[in-house]
């Protein structure tokens, strides 16, 4: 696993991701249906709504600094997360104003990227 | 001539604090200290403020949620606070669709989306999307 202060959940729920496609809407059967996923070419579980993934690396940035939140994120989803997995967030780089996080699946694929700025006022 | 960009109803997303709590819950966040809404929701309030759900978004640019579209990247700036226990109002448009030949899905449509989420009169975030759909030859 990649090095780096990190944020940790070593099992998707897949319970959740059902909770999560109902907040947002999102009735894509990928979420919700072992088989729909199986059908569509994702594996035989559940894939995790990529905003969830997000919300996982906007934890890190909130653990990291004093529970603030960026001023701007920007992200890039390259894998799914499935049920069961072992999700970890690690902070990759600091830059003066911000810095770069990805999302690691089961320890070593990445399966999101993502470059976040902070206020000017946060003391970053 | 292309009908995108395309402007989408506007709506209204109210983030309640239970909803908020439930929603740390879920994603394993800390609980909220102070009145702010976890960050993600700029990103829930764009999908579920919008008169417009994925399902219809989906049918705008000829393909289908049961295809299984994924989120290909998102660009969230965070213009001001948004807190629990308010109401925020929500513009879209579909900047731009195009259609490509893909190696998963054999021809998907790449759809950019962005939203406005405003409180009162402040911009509290934009949201910009980037949504791949598999193009299903049953919609051609």
């Amino acid at each position: 696993m990649t090095d780096g202060p990190n944020w940790n959940l070593d099992d998707v729920s897949a319970s959740e991701m059902i909770f999560w496609a109902d907040l947002l809407d999102d009735p894509n059967p990928i979420h919700a249906d072992p088989e729909a996923a199986r059908r569509l070419g994702f594996g035989n579980r559940t894939v995790n709504p990529g905003p969830v993934n997000l919300a996982y690396v906007l934890n890190l940035v909130a653990q990291q600094f004093d529970a603030t939140a960026p001023s701007r994120i920007t992200a890039r989803f390259l894998g799914n997360v499935m049920a069961g997995d072992d999700v970890t967030a690690v902070l990759v780089d600091r830059t003066a104003d911000g810095g770069s996080v990805i999302l690691q699946r089961n320890g070593d694929e990445v399966v999101l990227q993502a470059d976040f700025t902070l206020p000017q006022d946060s003391g970053s | 001539m292309s009908q995108f960009p395309m402007t989408l109803g506007s709506g209204t997303f109210h983030i309640d604090a239970a909803l908020d709590d439930r929603t740390r819950e879920s994603c394993r966040s800390e609980a909220r200290s102070g009145n702010d809404a976890h960050p993600i929701f700029a990103f829930v309030a764009a999908l579920r403020g919008t008169g417009t759900s994925i399902e219809t978004l989906c049918s705008l640019c000829g393909c289908s949620i049961a295809d299984g579209p994924v989120l290909a990247s998102c660009d969230i700036e965070y213009l001001a606070a948004m807190p629990v226990d308010e109401t925020y109002r929500v513009d879209a448009r579909i900047t731009d669709r195009i259609e490509k030949p893909s190696r998963r899905f054999g021809k998907a449509v790449h759809a950019f989306v962005e939203f406005a989420i405003d409180r009162d009169s402040d911009v509290c975030a934009k949201v910009r999307l980037h949504i791949i759909m598999p193009r299903n030859s049953n919609h051609d």
